[in-house]
């Protein structure tokens, strides 16, 4: 592409030059090209007219960056668009323009709150100064429409932005370009917030302190005043003084950016001072160094000594020749408001004292959660004298970090907590996606003594330990948990035969699930397990055909046992029953432990297996397999092995002698065969692992 | 723009209104906020800019405490916004028990109560509040349990609140009929009418927040409690109680975090249980479950002279009563709604939650995560091996059948076996759902028979052994394939030796009357009677062997019309 990389270097000198209607494409060109950048910019080179699909789905991928959270490619976002805009031609911007609108409105943050401010800021008035009337006028509507759109029915990015923008736009420009930065409004509020943010929170975490209480009052008011007033610069001053003092760490005092400086510059974008600062082709150069200095210095205490109620401060720019329509900033700006009665207000209430910051030292930091408890006590809403007309809002403060998946919240701090969280999102993503159509069913209830006692503290997620102690009946075929998961990693190539591609397991009859295997490069099934012989040739589902194979051998180790387990039906079917794998592995212990285990057990197969009894009667004569049940590994390894790749290569029979003589036969899909060079034919990386562990341990007791 | 969005449909929410839809029977919507500030449902937050299905039949509202936005997939027919809601009353309610569950909690863990631990500066908090909730019928009832638990649930304080479902015509965790003590451990979304307070687990782990909610059931087998049944249900309700009060002795934590119990809309009738031993009695329904339940806090909905009566009754057992305004949101649901609700319960007991509809799917964007339904599984079982019964008097024979002379003297909470080859308008057991209820081995009452040796042993094999059954055809929810293995064998294998036994007598019920009242291990359904081969064809939720042979039956039926 290109524009493979993103270059914020101002395109054109700051002052009196227009750009060009094209922009030459960025000269910084990054090393590593993202996919995604490259293709959003092809994508929004096709917005030159107002396509609302179009539009539809830059937004979604916008939205679905911010879905995944990933901060690279929103900036990607933000980073092409912009370059869209200025490289587009005047009649095509427009439709640029309504991609950042239906972004901001449809999305919102992080897009209005962080990334977009500070590009459109420098943007819109170069763009507006570019285009025809119709556009201008456009554009002027949809600034309009900003002021209120915001999630809380005000600005869209802001005052802050919205006013640099209508200053870049209708001229009330260099407020801030001074020789000498004077404090601009953003400044202030920037310093503002973050101490009312630092307040706010002291005052949550100690709900009983009227103090931090009243300061959060005041700081409030200064903070509307500041917004909705013309301050002078002298006020500004004076109540950053007292912001600085208030906040016992050195506050670091914003660049005076046309950036409002809570927005954090994205990292890509070099900060640029003078960026953006409009100039309007049509005007005048706009003097670099207009004397701001009346302003600053000795003059500010003489206003603010007064005391006398806030003058509004003519706007800076009268003062130069410039024809300048008036800004259309705010309705309160008549409003007499006494800064100076608020200030005194705030030291009244200590706030500038700097030294009542912590007024009861604490021990411990708490926790967020005993916050919160101490918040609730506080708030003494009791049954007794319960006052159901209060207005109380429901505490979520204290949980600050939110799933995006679920909306669960979580105490900030508490990292363990999310993170299982998130570990049980992942896992039950997962899990439904092995498991879907794979005939789960509602199991039994418990009984209530098992229900007494299973509790175990919730914490990731819906309860857990319920699920496993739910069903009473215990079948004999259980599996454990890792072995379940180490044969659901088992693959077998899907076959090119249609026919033998459709069929479903022959257990569980559901069909299997292609999927993509990055390592072999090839289409596979997942938890499948192919048995192949004279007979037969079927792709059993793996845990399927473990679970089969050992509730066959229980069955029949209880048959011949004569009394086995009487959890035990000598008759029953083996159902596949995926809830098995949750069970205790304790239980496949107990059975291994039963006395009917040692009894030796011929082969006989029924059910599904089919044939297969005969088979090895037959082909394994006088050979004997051991095998334990839930003995993991050595079995299941060899059922991957693709023996029609081996033709004529002589099978290796592997031999495993138990030390108790344990010997149980297992059918014949389990002989392990190999091609005389002993390299195995099927099976990823892991499996070859096994496999020839498997062989090596079963040569070492056949030698 | 109105150009980027004439399509896409928008309600806005003015901070404190809530967003209230009833949808029909086809209609299927999904939600989702397009603004940053918390959005609730029931009071549990909706997931950002993530599309949220609200499924036919639901009736529901959206809750915005600030402002908010909300995109619809398509506008419900009825829908409107409102001002008028109770979720700031809810809101102070919760704040309430939150306090009390934490002034419990640090009394247990002997922490430091900062002298608040008094409520009346006397009686130290010893423990969670528990609440009940009493209300007319559609008052609103579940909705204010819902909305506490999720309250309670999302306040990141881990507690494991208990929920007591007494209300058998809107069940909170199972099927009507049903009893059901539960506790959910995460706030529980509202997708759809069934199981509010959340489902009991399957034999996959659940990929929502609304499932796997560990869970106890009992079978009343009726909608309401009736005077007549009051024995059964002072029974049954003791028996949640117990439960509840075992669980408190070992669980401290679900001792402080207290139980909140939803209620039957007939308790709000102060005759319902008075018998003619206590003419004078009022509301003894109500007394028992308080007492039986430690409640301390009773909430009344919407109902002027029940507070009152009940503040007269209960105030000097040291019960406090609150009325708690009905939501104008509340919905008078009619008798066909009512209907609809309960087969979509008892439906999703078997199937699993609702899954989500086929029309969403060319909605853009990311999608809440929904559970895998379901597979029930389907299959035939001998009269002889199922034994069915029923709880109570009114089920008995009636007294002109007796012997001349003779007069009953029945205990009212006994057990009649339900003999399924009397005529079908009496015994009504087809798509009637029943019960299974486990047996322990006491509870077969010993028969004294000449050979009693071989009854012992024949005693000790059906109370080990339950008997079992082949599946005949996993039931699925899109098709239903050929059963794979035939019908004919089933039986064989069923058990012999109950067969004997069985036969042995027909209406003498072996086992003792506790079985009737005792927790229930699930629900089955007789979908068919074959008179001939003498079986059943019976719906069960979990393939393999049923985990009892002994059912009971009551007045609950189910026809899966879908």
């Amino acid at each position: 592409m290109s524009y493979p990389g993103y270059s914020s270097a101002q395109p054109y000198p700051a002052y009196g030059y227009a750009p060009p209607p094209t922009l030459a494409p960025a000269q910084h060109a990054q090393p590593h090209v993202d996919p995604f950048r490259t293709y959003y910019a092809s994508r929004l080179r096709e917005l030159t007219f107002n396509s609302r699909p179009l539009i539809q789905d830059l937004s979604m991928q916008a939205m679905a960056q911010r879905d995944q959270n990933n901060w690279d490619r929103m900036q990607m976002v933000v980073e092409e668009i912009e370059q869209a805009v200025l490289r587009a031609p005047p009649q095509a911007k427009l439709p640029i323009l309504y991609l950042i609108d239906s972004i901001s409105k449809n999305i919102g943050a992080p897009y209005t709150t962080h990334l977009l401010p500070p590009m459109i800021s420098r943007m819109y008035p170069a763009v507006y100064r570019e285009v025809d009337g119709v556009t201008k006028s456009k554009m002027e509507e949809m600034i309009g429409l900003w002021r209120t759109s915001g999630p809380d029915g005000g600005d869209l990015y802001g005052p802050a932005v919205r006013e640099a923008i209508e200053r870049g736009i209708f001229g009330s420009i260099g407020y801030q370009r001074s020789a000498a930065p004077p404090l601009s409004r953003q400044q202030v509020l920037s310093v503002l917030n973050a101490t009312l943010e630092a307040k706010h929170r002291e005052s949550a975490a100690r709900p009983w302190d009227q103090q931090a209480r009243a300061q959060v009052g005041v700081l409030v008011q200064i903070g509307e005043v500041v917004n909705g007033t013309q301050v002078s610069q002298a006020e500004l001053h004076q109540i950053m003084d007292q912001l600085r003092a208030m906040n016992a760490g050195p506050m670091p005092v914003p660049t005076p950016t046309s950036t409002p400086p809570f927005n954090q510059p994205p990292p890509q974008i070099r900060p640029q001072p003078q960026y953006g600062q409009p100039s309007a082709p049509s005007l005048p150069p706009f003097p670099p160094s207009i004397p701001r200095d009346t302003y600053r210095g000795p003059a500010a205490p003489h206003r603010a000594s007064s005391g006398m109620p806030s003058v509004p401060t003519p706007p800076p720019a009268s003062s130069t020749p410039l024809p300048i329509a008036p800004v259309p900033v705010n309705p309160l700006v008549n409003l007499p408001i006494n800064v100076a009665d608020i200030l005194k207000n705030l030291s009244e209430k200590g706030i500038t004292s700097g030294k009542q910051q912590t007024p009861e030292p604490a021990v411990k930091p708490k926790t967020a959660l005993e916050q919160y408890e101490d918040m609730i006590l506080s708030l003494d809403v009791t049954l007794n004298s319960l006052d159901l007309n209060a207005k109380h809002a429901l505490p979520l403060s204290h949980l600050s970090r939110r799933c995006h998946q679920c909306s669960k919240r979580f105490p900030e701090g508490d990292q363990a907590k999310f993170d299982a969280h998130m570990d049980w999102h992942y896992r039950r993503n997962r899990r439904e996606h092995e498991t879907s159509g794979r005939g789960a069913h509602r199991k039994w209830l418990p009984r209530a003594e098992e229900w007494i006692n299973d509790f175990s503290v919730p914490d990731a997620g819906p309860s857990k330990s319920s699920t496993q102690s739910a069903n009473s009946l215990s079948l004999p075929t259980a599996l454990t948990p890792a072995r379940v998961a180490e044969l659901q990693l088992k693959s077998v190539p899907v076959p090119q035969d249609p026919t033998k591609a459709s069929q479903p397991c022959p257990i569980c009859k559901d069909v299997f699930k292609k999927e993509w295997d990055e390592v072999e490069e090839e289409w596979v099934w997942r938890n499948a397990v192919r048995v192949k012989n004279d007979k037969i040739d079927r792709i059993f589902h793996a845990v399927c055909r473990e679970e089969q194979r050992n509730s066959r051998l229980a069955s029949r180790l209880a048959k011949q046992g004569g009394r086995g387990s009487t959890s035990m039906s000598p008759g029953a079917t083996p159902i596949p029953d995926f809830g098995a794998a949750k069970r205790k592995a304790e239980e496949n212990k107990r059975e291994d432990d039963s006395e009917a285990k040692r009894v030796k057990v011929e082969e006989e197969i029924e059910g599904a297996g089919m044939q297969e009894g005969a088979e090895e009667q037959r082909n394994g004569e006088g050979v004997k397999e051991g095998d334990v049940p839930g003995a993991e590994g050595v079995g299941a390894a060899g059922s991957v092995a693709n023996i029609s790749d081996v033709t004529g290569v002589p099978e290796v029979v592997v031999k495993v002698e138990l030390p108790e003589e344990e010997a149980v036969s297992i059918p014949a899909e389990e002989h392990v065969v190999l091609p005389s060079n002993a390299d195995p034919v099927d099976g990823s990386a892991g499996e070859d692992q096994i496999m020839s562990d498997a062989v090596a341990a079963a040569m070492e007791v056949a030698s | 723009m109105a150009e980027t969005s004439n399509q896409q449909i928008f309600i806005d929410l003015e901070p404190g209104s809530e967003w209230r839809f009833e949808l029909e029977a086809d209609e299927n919507i999904a939600a989702r906020v397009q603004s940053p500030n918390p959005v609730f449902i029931n009071s549990d937050e909706l997931p950002p800019v993530t599309w949220y299905p609200l499924l036919r039949h639901l009736k529901s509202s959206i809750y915005a405490p600030s402002y908010a936005k909300l995109e619809v997939s398509a506008l419900p027919i009825s829908q409107y916004t409102s001002t008028s809601t109770t979720q700031p009353q809810l809101v102070a309610l919760h704040l309430a028990l939150e306090r009390q569950r934490i002034l419990a909690k640090r009394h247990i863990s002997g922490g430091p109560s900062n002298g608040q631990g008094y409520s009346n500066g006397t009686q130290p908090i010893t423990r969670g509040p528990r609440v009940m909730v009493l209300g007319p019928p559609s008052s609103g009832k579940t909705t204010v349990v819902k909305n506490l638990i999720n309250m309670a649930l999302s306040s990141g304080m881990g507690w494991s609140v208990g929920v007591a479902g007494l209300d058998p015509a809107s069940p909170a965790n199972l099927i009507p009929g049903s009893l059901s003590l539960s506790t959910p451990s995460d706030p529980l979304p509202t997708h759809h009418l069934a199981h509010p307070l959340g489902s009991p687990p399957g034999s996959v782990p659940s990929s929502s927040t609304s499932a796997d909610v560990s869970t106890l059931g009992w079978w009343f087998g009726h909608l309401e409690p009736t005077t007549r049944g009051t024995d059964v249900w002072r029974k049954l309700v003791t028996s949640v109680g117990e439960a509840w009060t075992k669980r408190c002795d070992k669980d401290v934590n679900a001792l402080a975090s207290g139980l909140i119990v939803d209620t039957s809309s007939a308790f709000i009738n102060p005759m319902l249980g008075t018998r003619k031993d206590d003419p004078k009695a009022r509301y003894s329904l109500v007394a028992q479950a308080i007492d039986t339940f430690s409640i301390d806090t009773l909430v009344v909905i919407g109902h002027e002279k029940l507070t009152i009566d009940l503040e007269r009754l209960l105030s000097p057992r040291g019960v406090r009563v609150i009325r708690f305004p009905k939501s104008p949101g509340a919905v008078d649901l009619d008798d066909a709604a009512r209907e609809i609700a309960h087969a979509q319960q008892v439906r999703a007991y078997f199937y699993g939650e609702p899954s989500i509809p086929r029309e969403f799917e060319k909605l853009m964007g990311r999608m809440t995560v929904a559970e895998a339904g379901f597979s029930p599984y389907s299959f035939q079982i001998g009269w002889d091996t199922l034994t069915v019964l029923r709880v109570g008097e009114e089920n008995a024979a009636p007294s002109t059948a007796l012997p001349l002379g003779s007069s009953r003297i029945l205990s009212p909470t006994r057990l009649t076996r339900v003999d399924p080859s009397g005529p079908a308008h009496v015994t009504r057991l087809l798509n009637t759902v029943l019960a299974i209820v486990a047996i322990d081995k006491q509870d077969r009452i010993p028969k004294i028979k000449p050979e009693a040796t071989t009854d012992n042993i024949k005693i000790e094999t059906q109370s080990t052994e339950a008997v079992d059954v082949k599946i005949e055809n996993p039931v699925d929810n899109e098709d239903g394939q050929p059963a794979e293995e035939g019908e004919g064998e089933q039986e064989e294998e069923a058990g012999d030796a109950q067969e004997q036994e069985d036969a042995e007598d027909e209406d003498e019920v072996p086992y003792i009357e506790e079985v009737g009242w005792r927790e229930v291990l699930g629900f089955i359904v007789i979908t068919g009677i074959d008179h001939q081969k003498k079986k059943y064809t019976v719906l069960a939720p979990s393939p393999g062997r049923l985990p009892s042979t002994v059912a009971l039956a009551g007045s609950i039926e189910w026809v899966d019309t879908e």
